[in-house]
């Protein structure tokens, strides 16, 4: 008998995009709890726009969603921060609610930079840090909220290849960890990459095609 | 007239007091990259001061109102145009005409300009700088208890959003803050000074700086330290020729404020 997986979005008949430009339409699309997801299409197709809606971010042109998740992180673009006087620590105490212990916090923080392999960099500036070290304080980021769907943009558009194979090995260990849904765009057609989802979609042409493997 | 040092030394606590301020929310401003902005909204403030010398009114809360109705529509539209930088330079230049037009109306124009763009701190009475009391102590409470907030939607909104804080609020209490701050600094100092004040101690601190605290400190200093040097030279009586004359207040200490600036850049050329 097969298990039924709990479901965490629906999309039917969804149109997306800005005014008077329909990027993606007719969107069918059911994300699941466990699935790694792989978004390709080409720049300026609609990926980033797509993720933004399915963390609440960018309202659909027409069609229904039904959000059935309670927490979501969004890992964005990584873009070098150069007008921030913050180091990673200071960073990631931000996002906490205003009267949040900060014993509580400092250990939760301390987890996740040293999943992260980030706990002796605690003390750099953003400026300082590079495109892979960014990616992996927006990650340790995420992880603080063990979020069920976390998404990322573009994750390896500022890094060199040794770095995409450790971040893939990051993300592993984060989906085997929290047990979440990982949902990724990419322009980035690495077998490595491929490999590592279950799932695959395409935008061509204004169109969404599910590719999925079982 | 400096020996009167004494005599102006409430005017020189308000002076400082509205510059420091003023360049805290102008770490905000920076970081947001909203400079812009925030000298636009400088600008309909400046419109909100000119109507209430004009119609000889109370100071109070009204020219905070004032301000806020007569920035709605840009803030309302900056977020439905493609290009913002023209928008709120239309608004800048409409307001400034505004502003010229309302004061040419009224009498006494030459000294409603000065009092409007180069603020009046030396002829203020004793009643009406303890105005600034409350909302000093209510903007710092503000900012004490929402510091955390403003920084975690100036470095990533949308992140904000994701986790759900409560942005849209957040966004009305920055600006509230920033129009309160403005309007008690353009008030008793008028808008060069407080455009100046938000930009510059602000750049200054931000390049220099290794922490957000820092940051917050050093823009402090020099708002302080510029703000109290600029006072006590427009106090120096100068004798050119047998025409004694003192410098105006705000205009010397925004020289003394962009002196700091270029000070800043040449150590950065020769480095």
């Amino acid at each position: 008998m097969a298990i039924e997986k709990q479901i965490l979005v629906e999309l039917s008949g969804v149109s997306i995009g800005y005014k008077n430009h329909q990027l993606i339409e007719n969107i069918h699309l059911t994300i699941q709890k466990g699935e790694k997801i792989l978004l390709l299409g080409s720049n300026g197709s609609g990926k980033t726009t797509l993720l933004k809606v399915i963390a609440k971010l960018v309202k659909p042109l027409k069609g229904n969603i039904i959000y059935h998740y309670k927490t979501i992180s969004y890992i964005p673009q990584t873009k070098k921060i150069y007008d921030f006087p913050i180091n990673i620590i200071n960073v990631l105490r931000l996002y906490y609610p205003l009267f949040y212990p900060k014993d509580k916090q400092d250990k939760e923080i301390e987890r996740v930079l040293k999943q992260m392999n980030l706990w002796d960099k605690r003390n750099l500036l953003l400026s300082e840090c590079s495109g892979g070290e960014l990616q992996r304080i927006y990650l340790a980021r995420a992880l603080l909220r063990n979020p069920e769907i976390i998404l990322l943009d573009e994750p390896f558009n500022a890094v060199d290849i040794t770095n995409k194979e450790n971040f893939l090995s990051i993300l592993e260990e984060m989906y085997t960890n929290l047990n979440c849904t990982l949902i990724m765009t990419s322009h980035d057609l690495n077998e490595k990459i491929l490999n590592f989802f279950n799932k695959k979609l395409y935008i061509d042409n204004h169109k969404l095609i599910i590719n999925q493997e079982n | 007239m400096l020996e009167n040092i004494y005599f102006y030394l409430p005017q020189i606590i308000i002076g400082t007091i509205v510059g420091l301020f003023t360049s805290i929310i102008g770490i905000f401003v920076i970081l947001r990259k909203t400079i812009f902005m925030g000298v636009t909204l400088s600008q309909s403030i400046t419109v909100a001061i000119i109507i209430t010398f004009l119609f000889d009114l109370h100071f109070e809360f009204l020219v905070h109102i004032l301000s806020i109705l007569l920035f709605i529509p840009i803030y309302v539209l900056h977020n439905k145009v493609i290009n913002q930088d023209a928008l709120l330079a239309s608004g800048f230049v409409f307001y400034a005409a505004l502003g010229q037009i309302l004061i040419s109306i009224g009498a006494n124009v030459q000294n409603h300009i000065v009092a409007a763009y180069f603020g009046n701190i030396l002829f203020l009475s004793e009643k009406e700088w303890l105005h600034i009391i409350i909302p000093i102590i209510v903007i710092s409470v503000l900012l004490l208890i929402f510091y955390k907030w403003f920084l975690a939607i100036t470095f990533d909104k949308e992140y904000a959003y994701i986790i759900n804080l409560p942005v849209n609020l957040i966004e009305i209490l920055y600006f509230f803050i920033l129009s309160a701050i403005l309007s008690l600094s353009i008030y008793f100092m008028g808008s060069f000074y407080s455009i100046a004040h938000l930009i510059i101690p602000s750049i200054i601190a931000l390049q220099i700086s290794r922490s957000m605290k820092s940051a917050f400190i050093i823009a402090i200093l020099i708002s302080v330290f510029s703000t109290i040097v600029g006072f006590i030279i427009s106090l120096i009586e100068i004798n050119i020729a047998n025409t004694k004359f003192n410098l105006p207040t705000s205009s010397t200490i925004i020289l003394v404020l962009s002196l700091n600036f270029v000070f800043l850049l040449f150590k950065k050329f020769i480095k």
